[in-house]
């Protein structure tokens, strides 16, 4: 039905002198009739207040009303008078119209007085109530689409774009919603989003972390437009801000994602007081590391290598600096890390387990903005600066070690005798050449190198660029072209005798390019599509000599390999409470040559003695190809307003393999390709979560459930030599690996008192079984895998005094990392040897630790030239001596035991931020 | 090329952080210890039978009363225990190229293990083994090297053996032998107790390989380091070098046993383990650790004089024992002198003083008879004098 023609107005004034109505101090209103005329009522009303009515007497003479009230306001006392009656009514200015059974659209500005909300939301409103807000802005109503269109009953659709207010930056993940009905969705990564809702009047909300939170009157009539700005959130340490996160984890429709600010993490004390964010990331439920001073990130019981570390579409294929202690993102220059543990989405793929993808902070475009840190280990800063104004805007960072000052002064650490350094740059350009055009061009590079020894020096460096364009095509549609290269490699030269030097080179690189469709023209069905090609090639191994050196030059052939993929995903709001996602990745891997592959007898053991001959493959000749289609699913359903529970599926497939038997993930660990011998492996993960928010203590709590099974997993067989093995297909191994676990997480953004504790208990267990005895681990039964840790609780609670003062305390505890160890010894031609137990079948000590920090603000004066802050931290306050590892070595003609600890004492650190 | 690995990664090793420590809570695996080769050259076969202990004990423990035998195809070689742990076949016998051979072990609690098959790998023939004295203080003393080169490419890892052997000689030979009161003998000529032999054999397992070099070749490889100041390069040293070629998977193996001992638990140490080996227990999980290998022996002897390793600059100690004075006795001191049994023993006549006063000339035993503490078998390889 349509309304606002036929809609009545008639004018009849009737004066009857009636006592019962009573109006008290112009505003409230008292009634007592019983089974009067309505007519009746209506005039006497009329004359003791100044309103005027407007109505047909034809619908009130009939009316017999009966109503005892006292003082009310008018809006109660006509709703009161007219609930039993067909009749509606509207206030406006000093008049009361009074209307048959059709509501009026007067003009589309609130009343400041009002009770009520208009009881059916797809109703066509004709009065509006407001609640009473702070903010001046909010009782502007934008209309959306054509009034004309307006029926009740239907739904239409809202798509806009969000940016930030100054910058004019497409806000990706702002949450805009509805809170009755329940209903929402996120802008994407070019700021767009689209929203269903049912036609009528709506309080629009809009969050965003380190943003102000908005809201926006509007009257939806049909399929129409709504671009916002947000303006940033200047009370950064403000707590309000961050509980749209909490908001965000109950509607989305994925599970297992951890989106890490860099706010989040001042909070949380580090190693040499340097803020982290894979350190954060680590005390994330179902995310671990494998010991103190390692390198390797595990989710969910996935291997280190399982990981696509993204840093503006880069991938990293090493996060580390000086052997892990540190991570290879300067903080500042970087505003957040999403990690997707669960049902990755389709736009990823290449990595079974986890896509960490880190963003740099986008730089301002109206001002020179900066930031900066000093530290015991290192010093970095970073500056934000428009060299056109609106247009064009650069952000440069940098960090880099003191030479040799630190690691004198690091207790009970030999590296001390060692010359460490390390450094990292980032350098982004972000350009908008039209209101539809985006780009943005990153190039980044990190390096360490260190003395092994006096003689020898290790090298390793990360080097990438990547360039994006955004083009927004119309309202529905935007396109965003990707191409990223990226270069991991180390060297290792040892030069103590002439004779002996050599130089020891690997490198792997890998280019990509992509597009991506974000498509919103369906109603109810957002869609992504697009493809990916990306091309690897490793340089396994190559030692190089000096004229003099005996040492034999040596070099392992490249390998390469393409991996392409198409993918296509719809998220699609079933109802108002269901949304599911459903997308579907076909991956293609191609092996290629230059190489001379190795040909192994057929039912034999594949090791060198087995070698019957060589293919030759030519240059980009197909050596091999594996495909696959990979399904992704995720739903979710919400309980309440503050519950929702979440399920998922998703499958991974992964052809580049990071070749690791040492005790830790180490820098010279080398990269391969899948082969016609290395199978791609594949990953199947379970998930199903509860999301709730407590609202009334502002905790956000959710607990995961995964199961995850992965096909061809990397095994090695014992002992196996892995560098410059020109037959490394030799020493490997493919089995079964699975894994489950339960995470549970309980957090507190904001508040006097806030902070998170996350428990997970997840099992890891790998199979390998092969046909020959020594292609068999363990007898082929199910073994823990290198980094299963049931149980494993991170704790970090923060305390604030005052604005400027805050404490926080972090304690972490996970069970010890599984070993293997000897458990006899015997002789053996005359010599004695021990007897290892099965692989993995004892753990070392659990892990304990607390590190305790405070953190001194400098005051909160605007004007202020720069805004700094003060950390001082203590790792490991408690002096736990955590066992990195257990070991037994022959010390004259005995068999002992010695156990190794990275940090057994405690470290202070002291570091000075500031920021202008 | 494959140590630089291993160098590589030693190099990362935390050391201060590195303190004792008694792992709590492992527990102990008994399980059955194999040593079987069998070997090419016809001789009584050798199958050691031992079981591990326990990380803090040091005594060895061996296998008893198992019944050990091998099956050639159809022919069954038993084994019989001469030495507790110690099995010799029954016969001498040779293990042949082409014939495919189990071994069978069944212990006196019932275990009933058996090997896979192993067959026999055509070793090359020995090129050369070669000696150099290295006044290096990391070698301080003679190196003994072995060349070989397998044409066709199919040996690529090597397994070696060697027995050394070195001869003795006392300073003061014994020319007479006391029996009793009234009966001293004059010895035969030449002296059987002047000249002993002694017999060492490889301890340590050493492999090598060609597999990353271009041709199936080992150029010097050094088996061995003889430090400076053994008497085994006083006389005559022979070096008898046993060369066999191994499978991947034995040399594997092998060369794990060989790491294990050199773990250092550094953050980049390789994961260790124990391989599985290729004997199976039939009738329970257990399966021992060790190997059974059939072996084919190439072999090739070296000498080095006395002279030779003394030019080279190896110094030769000083004879062991104090031999500078003996005791001089008439008859009746002699035979009062050997009524004492440990006398008897420890002591020889070296000679008659004839020129003055006819007094019997006595050294204690070690200077006069080598076969006081060594054996006088003369080697058939030993070149006359």
């Amino acid at each position: 039905m349509r309304i606002g023609i036929g809609v009545f107005f008639l004018l009849f004034v009737a004066g009857v002198a009636f006592s019962q109505v009573r109006i008290v101090g112009d505003t409230l209103y008292s009634a007592k009739f019983s089974n009067e005329k309505l007519s009746t009522i209506l005039n006497d009303f009329e004359r003791e207040s100044k309103y005027s009515i407007y109505y047909k007497t034809d619908w009130t003479d009939s009316l017999l009303v009966s109503i005892d009230i006292t003082n009310v306001s008018i809006d109660s006392l006509f709703r009161g008078l007219l609930k039993s009656t067909q009749l509606d009514y509207t206030i406006w200015k000093r008049a009361v119209i009074i209307t048959y059974n059709a509501p009026i659209i007067t003009e589309v500005e609130f009343f400041k007085e009002g009770a009520s909300k208009p009881s059916v939301k797809d109703y066509a409103f004709r009065r509006e109530v407001v609640d009473e807000y702070d903010e001046g802005d909010i009782r502007r109503v934008i209309e959306i689409g054509k009034r004309s269109m307006l029926y009740a009953g239907g739904n239409a659709k809202i798509t806009g774009k969000i940016v930030e207010r100054g910058t004019g930056n497409a806000l990706e993940g702002v949450q805009i919603f509805v809170s009755d009905p329940f209903i929402g969705t996120t802008t994407d990564a070019s700021g767009q989003f689209i929203l269903t809702l049912p036609r009528g009047n709506h309080k629009l909300n809009f969050r965003s972390v380190g943003y102000k939170n908005t809201y926006r009157n509007i009257a939806l009539y049909s399929d129409g437009t709504l671009n916002m700005v947000l303006a940033e959130d200047v009370t950064m340490l403000d707590e309000v801000t961050i509980s749209a996160k909490a908001d965000a984890r109950i509607r989305e429709t994925q599970l297992g994602i951890e989106r890490i600010t860099i706010n989040d993490m001042k909070g949380v004390p580090v190693t040499f007081g340097e803020r982290d964010l894979v350190k954060m990331a680590l005390a994330m439920p179902g995310i671990q590391s494998g010991g103190e001073g390692s390198a390797g990130i595990y989710v969910r019981g996935g291997k280190s290598d399982q990981n696509l570390i993204l840093l503006n579409d880069i991938p990293i294929y090493n996060t580390s600096h000086f052997l892990g202690f540190f991570s290879s993102f300067n903080p500042d220059a970087i505003s957040s890390m999403d990690i997707y543990k669960g049902t990755l989405p389709v736009k990823y793929g290449g990595r079974l387990s986890s896509v960490f993808d880190v963003r740099s902070t986008t730089p301002s475009f109206t001002k020179i903005e900066g930031e900066g840190g000093i530290g015991i280990v290192s010093s970095r800063m970073s500056l934000q600066i428009p060299v056109v104004k609106d247009k064009v805007s650069v952000l440069m960072a940098g960090r880099g070690t003191y030479s040799g000052w630190v690691q004198r002064r690091i207790p009970d650490v030999t590296y001390r005798e060692n010359d460490i350094a390390f450094s990292d740059y980032l350098l982004a350009v972000d350009y908008k050449l039209t209101e539809r055009d985006y780009f943005k061009i990153t190039g980044y590079y990190s390096q360490d190198r260190f003395n092994l020894t006096l003689d020898s020096l290790l090298k390793y460096y990360n080097l990438g660029f990547s360039g994006a364009w955004n083009r927004v095509i119309n309202n529905q549609l935007s396109r965003t072209l990707k191409m990223a290269h990226s270069k991991y490699g180390y060297n290792v030269s040892y030069n103590r005798v002439n004779e002996l030097g050599f130089d020891f080179d690997f490198s792997v690189v890998e280019s990509s390019i992509g597009i991506l469709f974000d498509d919103v023209r369906l109603t109810n069905f957002k869609l992504m599509y697009g493809g990916e090609i990306k091309r690897y090639g490793i340089s396994p191994g190559r030692i190089s000599t000096n004229s003099e050196s005996i040492v034999n030059p040596d070099e392992v052939v490249m390998e390469s390999g393409l991996e392409n993929a198409a993918f296509m995903s719809g998220n699609y709001d079933l109802t108002s409470q269901i949304e599911v996602s459903v997308g579907l990745r076909y991956s293609h891997y191609l092996s290629f040559g230059p190489r001379d592959l190795y040909l192994y007898a057929p039912n034999q053991p594949r090791e060198e003695s087995t070698i019957i001959g060589t293919k030759s493959y030519r240059n980009g000749e197909s050596m091999g190809s594996y495909h696959g289609p990979e399904f992704r699913f995720s739903g979710r359903y919400i309980v309440g307003p503050a519950t929702s529970v979440k399920a998922g599926y998703g499958r991974t497939r992964q052809y580049i393999h990071m070749m690791s038997n040492t005790n830790s993930i180490s820098p010279i660990d080398i990269w391969k390709l899948s082969d016609p011998y290395i199978l791609p492996e594949i990953a199947d993960q379970w998930t199903v979560g509860v999301f709730r928010n407590i609202t009334r203590y502002g905790l956000e709590a959710s607990v995961e459930f995964y199961m995850k099974k992965i096909q061809n997993s990397i095994d090695y067989k014992n002992g196996a030599n892995l560098l410059l093995n020109e037959n490394i297909e030799t020493e490997l191994l493919q089995g079964n690996a699975k894994s489950h676990g339960a995470e549970f997480s309980l957090k507190r953004d904001y508040g006097r008192i806030h902070g998170f504790i996350n428990y997970t208990y997840s099992r890891s267990f790998q199979q390998t079984s092969g046909k020959f005895a020594q292609e068999t681990i363990n007898s082929g039964k199910y073994y823990r895998s290198n980094f299963d840790r049931p149980h494993d609780l991170n704790v970090n609670l923060n305390y604030k005094f005052t604005r400027r003062y805050s404490v926080t305390l972090n304690t972490i505890y996970t069970s010890g990392r599984p070993i293997t160890i000897p458990v006899a010894k015997y002789d053996y031609g005359n010599a004695e040897v021990i007897h290892f137990s099965d692989r993995n079948a004892y753990r070392i000590p659990d892990y304990f630790r607390i590190d305790v920090g405070v953190n001194i603000e400098g005051n909160h004066k605007r004007n202020k030239l720069a805004h700094s802050f003060w950390t001082f931290s203590v790792y490991n306050v408690t002096a736990n001596d955590n066992i990195y590892s257990v070991f037994y070595k022959n010390t004259s003609g005995e068999m002992k035991g010695y156990k190794l600890s990275v940090f057994p004492k405690p470290i202070p650190s002291i570091s000075y931020n500031f920021k202008f | 090329m494959k140590d630089y690995k291993i160098f590589i990664l030693l190099a990362f090793i935390l050391a201060s952080c590195i303190e004792p420590y008694n792992f709590p809570g492992g527990s102990f695996e008994d399980l059955l210890v194999v040593e079987a080769k069998l070997y090419s050259a016809s001789q009584i076969q050798e199958v050691r039978l031992s079981r591990t202990r326990e990380m803090n004990s040091n005594i060895p423990r061996v296998e008893s009363n198992a019944q050990v035998w091998i099956m050639d195809d159809d022919v069954r070689y038993d084994f019989i225990e001469t030495t507790p742990g110690i099995y010799k076949s029954l016969s001498s016998f040779s293990s042949e190229i082409g014939h495919q051979y189990q071994l069978h072990i069944v212990t006196a609690s019932g275990d009933v293990y058996e090997s896979s098959i192993a067959e026999l790998k055509e070793t090359p023939p020995i090129q050369q083994v070669t000696w150099e004295y290295d006044a290096n203080p990391a070698i301080n003393g003679i190196r003994i090297f072995v060349d070989t080169e397998d044409p066709t490419g199919a040996s690529r890892y090597y397994l070696w053996e060697f027995d050394e052997t070195y001869e003795i000689r006392v300073p003061n030979p014994s020319y007479y032998n006391y029996i009793d009161v009234d009966e001293i003998e004059t010895r035969p000529l030449p002296l059987d107790i002047q000249r002993c032999w002694e017999h060492n054999s490889s301890k340590s397992i050493i492999i090598g390989t060609s597999a990353n070099l271009a041709e199936d070749k080992i150029v010097k490889f050094p088996l061995v380091i003889k430090r400076n100041g053994l008497r085994d390069f006083r006389f005559l040293y022979s070096i008898n070098v046993k060369q066999y070629v191994i499978s991947q998977d034995t040399y594997a193996y092998l060369y794990n046993l060989q790491q294990v001992n050199q773990s250092s638990g550094g953050l980049f140490d390789l994961v260790p383990g124990s391989l599985e080996g290729n004997i199976r227990h039939v009738n329970g999980t257990k399966n021992p650790i060790g190997l059974f290998l059939a072996l084919d022996q190439e072999e090739e002897r070296l000498f080095i004089s006395g002279t030779e390793s003394r030019q080279s600059g190896y110094s030769v100690p000083q004879f062991e024992f104090k031999c500078d004075t003996g005791f001089f006795f008439n008859t009746a001191e002699l035979d009062n002198f050997f009524a004492i049994p440990s006398n008897r023993f420890g002591y020889r006549i070296f000679s008659i003083d004839f020129e003055a006063t006819n007094l019997w000339i006595v050294y204690p035993a070690e200077c006069s008879d080598c076969t006081y503490f060594s054996q006088n078998n003369r080697p058939d390889f030993w070149p006359p004098l």
